[in-house]
């Protein structure tokens, strides 16, 4: 069940808030823990088991971690070796179940591949929703407590409702459990949090239903013409309207996820801030899904030894890190392209481009401009030979066998129904009206102007839903 | 007590949205109630949904029994229904007009009284019939009501096609929609006039602006330019509508410009199919519902002055579909492949004696 559906807004939120609200505070994380099961369960009716026992055995392995550290303190007998086999066991079974379900296939790709014959058959397994993020959680829980940052947690409800909270399960922001403890130990509900929240609510539902789902269509007239039939002008415009329906799809998610969060009584943590303002690559993932940012650097860059152990190992790390990164937004070639990729640029900032882009700033974003629809390009064909040609397109290198005598007519078709979307969507990367939404949110103008956008999206829902033929025009 | 007003009273925005929620989806169920909307069946259908859009319920079902008794047409889809209300044009086509299988009507093309009269073969021995024929299938069983179950394939009019260049397009005019937009610009042919619109369907044929970039109608265009060749493809965008209504409305344009161009052949091109993947995971677009429909307006062809032709041939994965690597909308040809087409049409030339 996504946010921008029906069935979430009309059905299962208001329900939920309701019970959520009539409870009294201390049930409420119980309360919250179904609510989330149960919102999982619609989606996933059979992984949600598993993701109930990657809750209960990985709660146990953290309280087993706990244990051997409360003996080592009071008996002052070594206990590494058990702290260490725990660990282990619960790596193996998160990360396991990862790559099980999300990478068995890529892999025996692979082998078939290096063996030249088809060695194993293809499993037919589907990813469970949200894997991706619940495992990064739960490992950090793991490894934080590993680490002594914090203790394990008694409650078993705590731990449960952290992983499965369902504003953030299925598509991020990936919180760190010391950042919602307080709130999950005692949370007062005010009315201006609830404000703020709803109001960020209805401008998340807004990135993603009015300007996400409506520039999505830019990229796929593209496509569907291919790189032999379009000029490079297109190539770059249809990068671009994929980099904001990328950005708006996924940032309209957080913000709506925040929203919620703080409705309920949470702060969850922001997850991008204005990427497509950065004037380099690294500033860039400062700024875009800072959450999984910060995860890689909390729990592979630094523990590799990050920039302190000399330029070969920082350059491993950071070769780790990205391919890493790349690999968790999907198993396909591509994504490790991908990762290279950002690797590359990174680096080359890190040893010298960045100086000159932070000096001077406009030349950064200049080359940002450049370089986000491209990234964006390698991240989403995953055919390598469609990348390539239309790799060569963006960068006016001829086609063999191209039929461009009239691509300029389509480029003039698409600038004309698009331009106004582009325009807004122009709009909305820079910091400004989010700036203005939330300094304004108590003003009463702003509360009918998110009213009313609310209900434009209600209905653009609406008429997608009930009539198949919206984006159904050939 | 006062504390909850006190609470409510400091989110006005939040409160008003839970309350308008509650209100319009109650407001569903009070109308569905009392018969004003109608009742989704499915639980996960919030009711607000019916407010927002006006499902209305009632008049629906009068609508399709009334036709049920009158014919043998098939209960129309909710979708038609749906779409009904909006284009009121459609409505009255279905009532007015009659099945297409019997095509009684003055108003189409003469269809020749004689059915199966061999026409001049050009040499080769078997003798050719005017009239679409029929490959027949195993059934394929419909998936919406919007077309029926297949158990015919229509084939192309048969005629001793041959194969002309380039020049032959020279007084040829395209209508369609966007995939005739791909093939006015992707292919070769750009000698001939090209009249197509995204989305367009036979139910705005005549009326949209279609020609000269979407500055002229179609009525325009053939009352100032005089065409030999008209090729028509369409159907893709029609997929909702019921097969008989299509066809009908279909007819009735093809009448029209044959009203204004008499001396023209048209050629009804059969509509191109999707992947064979999209038409499995789909209930209306369909390749089954696309070879319905095109069955249905094939039937009338003449052999004369009206062709059907079927350039799926060109592009078929072997399954009835079309060619995965040509498409990555699963619909449209990629920019490259519009090649095949235009390959086709040089194929299928008529002689000048049929001009």
């Amino acid at each position: 069940m996504v946010f921008s559906s029906m069935e979430f807004l009309f059905r299962f939120l208001p329900i939920f808030l309701l019970c959520y609200f009539i409870a009294k505070p201390k049930y409420r994380n119980v309360v919250l823990l179904l609510g989330s099961l149960v919102f999982y369960a619609y989606g996933e009716p059979v992984y949600v088991f598993l993701m109930m026992f990657s809750i209960v055995f990985n709660y146990y392995v953290a309280r087993r971690i706990k244990r051997f550290y409360d003996i080592e303190v009071y008996s002052e007998i070594d206990c590494s070796f058990e702290r260490n086999c725990w660990l282990a066991a619960a790596m193996v079974f998160d990360f396991g179940m990862l790559f099980l379900f999300k990478y068995i296939n890529f892999f025996i790709e692979i082998i078939n591949t290096a063996a030249g014959t088809k060695i194993f058959d293809n499993v037919d397994i589907t990813l469970p929703l949200g894997i991706s993020f619940y495992t990064f959680q739960i490992t950090s829980y793991i490894f934080d407590v590993y680490r002594l940052k914090y203790q394990a947690d008694k409650s078993i409800i705590k731990f449960g409702t952290y992983v499965s909270m369902f504003p953030q399960l299925i598509a991020g922001p990936i919180v760190n459990y010391d950042e919602v403890k307080p709130e999950l130990d005692h949370r007062e509900t005010k009315a201006d949090d609830i404000e703020r929240g709803a109001t960020l609510f209805v401008l998340g539902l807004a990135y993603k239903v009015l300007l996400a789902n409506k520039i999505a269509s830019l990229w796929n007239d593209v496509q569907t013409v291919g790189p032999y039939g379009i000029n490079t002008v297109t190539a770059w415009l249809g990068s671009w309207g994929y980099s904001f329906q990328l950005l708006f799809d996924f940032m309209g998610y957080s913000v709506m996820a925040i929203g919620m969060g703080l409705i309920l009584g949470f702060k969850i943590p922001e997850n991008f801030v204005d990427p497509y303002m950065a004037h380099s690559l690294t500033d860039f993932w400062r700024r875009w899904h800072v959450t999984l940012g910060r995860w890689f650097r909390e729990y592979v860059y630094i523990p590799m030894g990050g920039n302190r152990k000399g330029k070969l190992r920082m350059v491993l790390a950071m070769f780790t890190v990205w391919m890493f990164t790349g690999l968790w937004h999907g198993a396909d070639w591509n994504f490790l392209i991908w990762g290279l990729f950002l690797f590359v640029f990174l680096l080359m900032e890190k040893l010298f481009l960045g100086k000159v882009f932070d000096k001077v700033k406009i030349l950064g974003h200049i080359y940002m401009f450049f370089l986000i629809p491209v990234s964006w390009t390698i991240f989403n064909i995953s055919d390598l030979k469609l990348l390539i040609l239309y790799i060569r397109r963006m960068f006016g290198m001829a086609i063999e066998g191209s039929v461009t005598t009239h691509a300029m007519d389509k480029l003039t078709m698409l600038a004309h129904t698009y331009w106004w979307m582009l325009l807004l969507c122009i709009i909305f990367c820079t910091p400004w009206p989010r700036k203005l939404i939330e300094k304004f949110y108590r003003n009463w103008l702003c509360k009918l102007i998110m009213l009313v956008l609310f209900w434009f999206c209600v209905y653009q829902i609406a008429k997608g839903g009930s009539n198949p033929f919206l984006y159904f025009r050939f | 007590m006062k504390k909850l007003w006190q609470m409510i009273k400091g989110c006005p925005l939040f409160t008003t949205i839970i309350l308008s929620g509650i209100i319009v989806s109650i407001g569903g169920y009070v109308g569905a109630y009392m018969g004003i909307y109608k009742w989704d069946v499915s639980f996960h259908h919030p009711m607000a949904q019916t407010v927002l859009m006006g499902e209305k319920a009632a008049t629906d079902t009068d609508v399709s029994e009334d036709t049920k008794n009158k014919d043998s047409e098939p209960t129309t889809a909710d979708v038609v229904t749906e779409e009904k209300n909006s284009t009121e044009s459609t409505e009255k086509v279905t009532t007015e007009k009659p099945a297409t299988e019997e095509p009684t009507t003055e108003k189409t093309t003469e269809k020749p009284k004689t059915d199966k009269v061999a026409i001049d073969t050009g040499g080769t021995s078997a003798p050719l019939k005017r009239t679409t024929q029929y490959q027949k299938i195993k059934t394929r069983k419909s998936r919406n009501s919007c077309y029926r179950d297949l158990t015919q394939i229509a084939l192309e009019t048969q005629y001793p096609y041959i194969k002309v260049d380039k020049s032959y397009f020279d007084d040829a005019l395209f209508i369609g929609d966007s995939r005739v937009e791909g093939l006015a610009l992707y292919s070769g042919l750009d000698n001939a006039t090209f009249a197509y619109m995204e989305g367009l369907t036979t139910f705005g044929l005549m009326s949209e602006k279609i020609a000269a970039n979407g500055t002229h109608t179609l009525k325009y265009l053939l009352s100032k330019h005089s065409y030999k060749k008209i090729y028509i493809m369409l159907g893709i965008n029609e997929a909702g509508y019921d097969t008989e209504t299509y066809a009908s409305t279909y007819m009735e344009s093809v009448a029209q410009i044959q009203a204004l161009q008499p001396d023209a052949v048209v050629f009804m091109m059969g509509c191109m199919h999707v992947s064979s993947d999209y038409s499995d995971s789909h209930d209306i677009v369909n390749n089954d519902n696309i070879d319905d429909k095109n069955g249905a307006i094939a039937a009338y062809a003449d052999g004369i002055k009206l062709f059907y032709l079927d350039m799926n041939t060109a592009v078929d994965d072997g399954k009835g579909g079309l060619v995965k690597s040509y498409t990555w909308d699963d619909i449209h040809l990629q920019a490259q492949y519009y090649s095949l087409w235009e390959q086709y049409l040089y194929e299928h030339g008529l002689k000048d004696d049929a001009f």
